[in-house]
């Protein structure tokens, strides 16, 4: 569908997108007639900018961090009246979210931001927002408000507040993008909770609930703050571990790997936390014969060491699990690395 | 300052930090030439700053590095636009020669030390002056951008052999 011909009469006429679209947009090709003007290049944006006013400038945030704040800057200075829509992956929601509370000389540099992947039209919707100070201020808000609890609907699972399975898929396929191009590293860990079945069935789904509530606080606890953890099913859990540049260029990379297991030295010092953790978990519904058992099954998978697609890598980890199941439970598994749990690796 | 000579305003534009000890040199050496001068922070703001003042002659100078970003667009507009252009390259990779050809390529003038600006200025008024009488009615700096300085790209090339 071609946005300019289902809404012809758009506010401010004209939008500016400037950046790669083709990274930010799930139909970039819908992109098309004369309320579009595409500027692949940050300069030439600025430059059109410059020259024109616009209703609205989508930012593509992918490949430009470094630079943001200055073309923001510039696209802000040129188009004060305009809307400003940042268009992030999903690894750049908090740059994004500090780019929209920054301002310079009393404006924002930018009014909201869209996860990628966007639909042509949910941008054209947030495009067709008036300003604040046309419609009010409060009044946006209430809009932005409610864009942000859809968002949160559709990409949690209720019960634990994790990343639910389709969020989760679609980070590991970005992030897996981005680390081709940045050489970095990007590791999956994946696991479920071992005779969750029988907890079910003896004590009831409410337990079992409980049970799912507190693995999932344990993880997200072990884990680092910018890990994606999820619950990908049941009792099925899954956690993206990846490079955060701020990190990257604080510490050498031949001392974040551990080279026994080729894998980030970290991930393995964090699956082996959260066993500890999960072990001491206090559940108090359950018979003492129960408690202190809880334990997981888990594989681990890298990238580009053992796949080079977020689908490869998925499939990989789930093979470890199998394997780690099959062995006899209470273990995690490194791909290609059977019999090989992650306790008898030093970390 | 207006140029009454020819009705048109000349105008620097002077890229960088104002504490970068090129751009306060270039500032103070402009001066002495009672130049209107613009300093922008960065190249998104020269460009915008070109786009503004479309039509008149204009002068940059900036550090390679920031007027080469995104992938050297800057120079083809400058270019384009007839804009005198000139960077300074103190430091360059091997990777970086081809980008200071190409920069070079589209009419750039790059001097790999600070004090060649003075040089570079002085050239640019003395031939800015002498071709006044005879200036085509639609020429802008790029008129200027001939003779003396395709010496310097001709001085750039065996630079980078060197």
């Amino acid at each position: 569908m071609k946005t300019d011909k289902l809404f012809p009469d758009a506010y401010g006429s004209r939008i500016l997108l400037a950046g790669d679209i083709s990274r930010a947009f799930s139909d970039p090709l819908d992109i098309s007639g004369p309320i579009y003007q595409v500027h692949n290049n940050m300069l030439d944006a600025a430059d059109a900018a410059a020259r024109e006013s616009f209703g609205t400038i989508g930012v593509v945030m992918s490949g430009a961090s470094s630079r943001l704040t200055n073309i923001l800057k510039a696209l802000r200075e040129n188009n004060p009246a305009a809307r400003i829509v940042l268009l992030a992956q999903m690894y750049e929601e908090s740059a994004a979210m500090q780019l929209v509370s920054l301002t310079s000389n009393g404006a924002s540099l930018a009014d909201s931001y869209l996860v990628c992947p966007v639909k042509v039209s949910q941008f054209y919707a947030v495009s067709m927002q008036k300003p604040a100070e046309a419609a009010g201020a409060a009044a946006d808000k209430t809009t932005e408000a409610r864009v942000k609890i859809l968002e949160k609907l559709a990409t949690e699972d209720e019960l634990t507040g994790l990343k639910n399975r389709r969020y989760l898929w679609e980070f590991c396929r970005q992030i897996i993008e981005r680390a081709k191009k940045e050489h970095d590293r990007v590791t999956l860990l994946v696991f479920d909770i071992d005779y969750f079945k029988h907890y079910n069935d003896t004590y009831g789904h409410s337990v079992g609930d409980e049970i799912l509530k507190q693995t999932a606080a344990i993880i997200r606890r072990c884990c680092r703050p910018y890990d994606v953890v999820g619950r990908t099913g049941g009792d099925e859990f899954a956690v993206v571990f990846w490079d955060d540049p701020k990190r990257k260029s604080a510490t050498g990379e031949a001392e974040r790997r551990s080279s026994q297991a080729d894998h980030p030295k970290e991930v393995i010092s964090i699956a082996k936390r959260f066993r500890k953790e999960l072990e001491k978990a206090k559940i108090s519904l359950l018979d003492p014969g129960d408690k202190g058992a809880l334990a997981i099954s888990g594989g681990l998978a890298s990238f580009p060491r053992d796949g080079s697609t977020a689908e490869e890598i998925f499939m990989q980890a789930d093979n470890a699990l199998l394997d780690a199941k099959r062995s006899g439970k209470n273990r995690i598994y490194l791909v290609g690395k059977s019999q090989n749990d992650i306790a008898d690796i030093e970390s | 300052m207006e140029d009454s000579s020819t009705g048109t305003q000349l105008l620097a534009i002077v890229v960088g930090m104002a504490s970068d000890e090129f751009v306060r040199h270039t500032k103070k050496l402009l001066d002495n030439y009672e130049v209107e001068i613009a300093l922008c922070g960065n190249v998104y703001s020269a460009v915008s700053e070109l786009a503004k003042n479309e039509g008149r002659d204009i002068l940059v100078f900036g550090r390679f590095e920031q007027l080469s970003r995104e992938d050297g667009r800057f120079f083809e507009k400058a270019n384009e636009a007839g804009v005198f252009c000139c960077c300074l390259a103190e430091r360059y990779s091997y990777e970086k020669r081809k980008q200071i050809s190409r920069a070079a390529g589209a009419g750039a003038v790059v001097i790999n030390n600070r004090e060649e600006v003075e040089e570079v200025v002085a050239r640019f008024f003395a031939d800015r002056s002498s071709s006044l009488p005879t200036k085509k009615e639609n020429g802008g700096a790029a008129d200027f951008n001939s003779g003396e300085f395709a010496a310097t790209k001709e001085e750039l090339d065996a630079l980078l052999e060197a």
